[in-house]
């Protein structure tokens, strides 16, 4: 029997649970109802750009996009905007997304956006513009691991191209996890009423204090929080330096998750900070020389990325770290930080371009 | 307005650590005992509390027009021609406004005045604005729209500021004051694998917009953030 996915929490007070009173089981129907809202309903997006790309070229263009799955989340959403700069006609479009390994379209939902159709895309003066809709099933990617989900524009006829794209989780409808407790996510719902009894259970089972225990703290690992978006950028200069025009850089903010207690409280083997995958996607030009990104917070540098020189110099690497966000930021905004990235290359006489930067949670 | 979330023993402690699902946690029939409901409730409270989203990151790749030209910029209207409500100024064409989304926004901040209720979460959005000429006149909006329509045509909430100053930055935490439920459905996979379901969703989307009021080429937005944060943020 399918448990339901609560679309809001359910809040609790504790001095309802009296210290050296037995508690009633029906205590765990909150624990139930919260594990399966943080596992089934907070869904992450992933990426939203509106780029207002558009071109006569009949040559494709790509727009990857870093995706990491969010724990127990089946099917990723991708909306494009299909648009046209043309001031006197539009133009069609093909719109063609290829998917990561273990990755296919949800039956009969893939909206056009396998590259069967000709979208239509009207002139500049519209202000209506079509937007395709396509779901991915998901379910069969690795939780915490780097795919790549790659948008390829080719246009057809006249101007067109892409004007926006999101790509969002779908949150889900319930979790089965009495039928599939090792592939699904949350606890039974019905476990708790009575007279079902309380049992101990395990981390594998759809009920018990071991699988309340396990999935309270997969609701702390497994949220898949992204930043991309950054797209483009290059420098010749050989100490860090901001990738935009006249080396501008952009500005971003974030608010960390504080997951801890700051300071010396941060339990034993636990980093107070949020824990984050920092990748960028890249290419260096002439002499097989390294290259280097920085990513900045509040200003300061924070965590250099190595980038070694990429194969060619036309097709786009990736390169990855591991680093922890600051949570404890009381000197602005408390827990909100402003971020920023660098680059420099080995030699002056390379080129490092960066295509984007992503910053993916991968709390532990 | 207040978040929905549980009480927590210390909201700065965190998340307490517990064993990470040992069978030998609590054995069948034992009894639940208060310390060990205290630790679990307050950890799920937290993280609730901490389950704030990130919307959106886009560093902006057009160059926005900084002229009058009606030809060019059909809808880039200058200062002493804008409406007398900064609403209706700009068009929100592709011209003057930049959109995101949908986002299935999650339902579960409490209303405390009428008309009562639960809404979504606050959204805060902060704009990077520049001039490479110096300070930057410009106007920001920024809007929620159940709907892709323009926020002209109905909206959840709309704000605006002005800056002159490079760089510069604007931000708005965007607060819905009416109460909001599902009004759309979303695919799905069923678990089983069994073909596609339909999921209800709360869709918004995000606007921010962009008015030129002076200067030799006008701010240009360059960048765009926008995320969760909790009411009392």
């Amino acid at each position: 029997m399918p448990s339901p996915v609560p679309p809001q929490p359910s809040p609790a007070d504790l001095d309802r649970l009296q210290v050296k009173q037995l508690v009633s089981g029906d205590h765990a129907r909150r624990w139930a109802a919260d594990i399966n809202f943080l596992r089934g309903h907070v869904a992450q997006p992933v990426a939203a750009i509106d780029v207002q790309h558009s071109t006569t070229s009949t040559t494709p263009t790509d727009w990857h996009f870093f995706y990491s799955k969010s724990g127990g989340i089946r099917v990723l959403m991708i909306a494009v905007e299909i648009g046209s700069a043309s001031t006197t006609d539009g133009g069609r479009l093909y719109v063609e997304v290829t998917l990561p390994a273990g990755a296919s379209w949800v039956e009969g939902a893939a909206g056009g956006l396998d590259g069967t159709v000709a979208f239509a895309a009207p002139g500049a003066f519209f202000l209506r513009r079509p937007k395709a809709i396509g779901y991915v099933d998901v379910s069969g990617l690795t939780v915490g691991a780097l795919n790549d989900i790659k948008i390829t524009t080719t246009v057809d006829s006249g101007e067109a191209g892409m004007a926006r794209a999101t790509l969002v989780e779908v949150p889900l409808g319930d979790v089965r996890v009495e039928e599939s407790p090792t592939a699904e996510v949350g606890v039974s719902a019905s476990w708790p009423l009575p007279p079902n009894r309380l049992v101990a259970g395990t981390a594998s089972t759809a009920i018990g204090f071991a699988r309340v225990q396990d999935q309270m703290h997969r609701c702390r690992t497994e949220n898949r929080r992204h930043l991309q978006g950054f797209f483009g950028g290059t420098t010749t200069s050989t100490s860090y330096a901001y990738l935009g025009p006249g080396t501008l850089d952009y500005r971003f903010w974030m608010r960390t998750r504080r997951v801890y207690q700051a300071g010396s409280g941060a339990p034993s083997g636990f980093a107070q900070g949020n824990r984050y995958t920092f990748a960028c996607r890249y290419l260096t030009q002439s002499n097989a020389v390294n290259a280097n990104a920085q990513l900045l917070v509040d200003g300061v540098a924070h965590t250099n990325l190595a980038l070694p020189a990429s194969a060619t110099s036309t097709t786009y690497v990736t390169a990855s770290t591991t680093l922890y966000l600051p949570t404890n930021t009381a000197t602005d905004i408390d827990q909100e930080i402003e971020l920023t990235f660098k680059g420099k290359t080995d030699n002056a006489a390379s080129q490092l371009t960066v295509y984007d930067f992503a910053l993916i949670e991968a709390e532990q | 307005v207040s978040d929905l979330k549980g009480e927590r023993m210390d909201a700065t402690l965190g998340f307490i650590r517990m064993p990470t699902g040992g069978a030998d946690f609590l054995q069948d029939g034992d009894s639940l005992d208060a310390g060990t409901a205290h630790h679990i409730d307050s950890n799920l409270s937290h993280l609730v509390a901490e389950s704030q989203r990130h919307w959106v990151s886009n560093r902006i790749l057009r160059i926005w027009g900084n002229t009058t030209d009606i030809a060019t910029y059909y809808d880039n209207v200058a200062e002493g021609s804008e409406s007398s409500e900064p609403l209706y100024t700009i068009a929100w064409s592709h011209k003057t406004a930049l959109q995101y989304g949908p986002f299935p926004a999650i339902i579960d901040r409490a209303l405390t005045t009428p008309p009562g209720g639960l809404t979504i979460r606050r959204v805060r959005v902060k704009v990077d604005v520049r001039d490479a000429s110096g300070p930057a006149p410009v106007d920001i909006y920024a809007a929620l729209t159940s709907s892709p329509e323009p926020p002209t045509s109905g909206n959840l909430v709309f704000a605006e500021t002005t800056l002159n100053s490079s760089p510069a930055t604007a931000t708005f935490d965007l607060d819905v004051a009416a109460p909001m439920r599902p009004r759309e459905v979303w695919r799905c996979r069923s678990a089983d694998g069994g073909g596609s379901i339909l999921v209800p969703v709360v869709p918004v989307w995000l606007w921010v917009g962009r008015h030129w009021v002076g200067g030799s080429s006008g701010g240009q937005i360059r960048a765009v953030s926008a995320y969760e944060v909790p009411a009392d943020a």
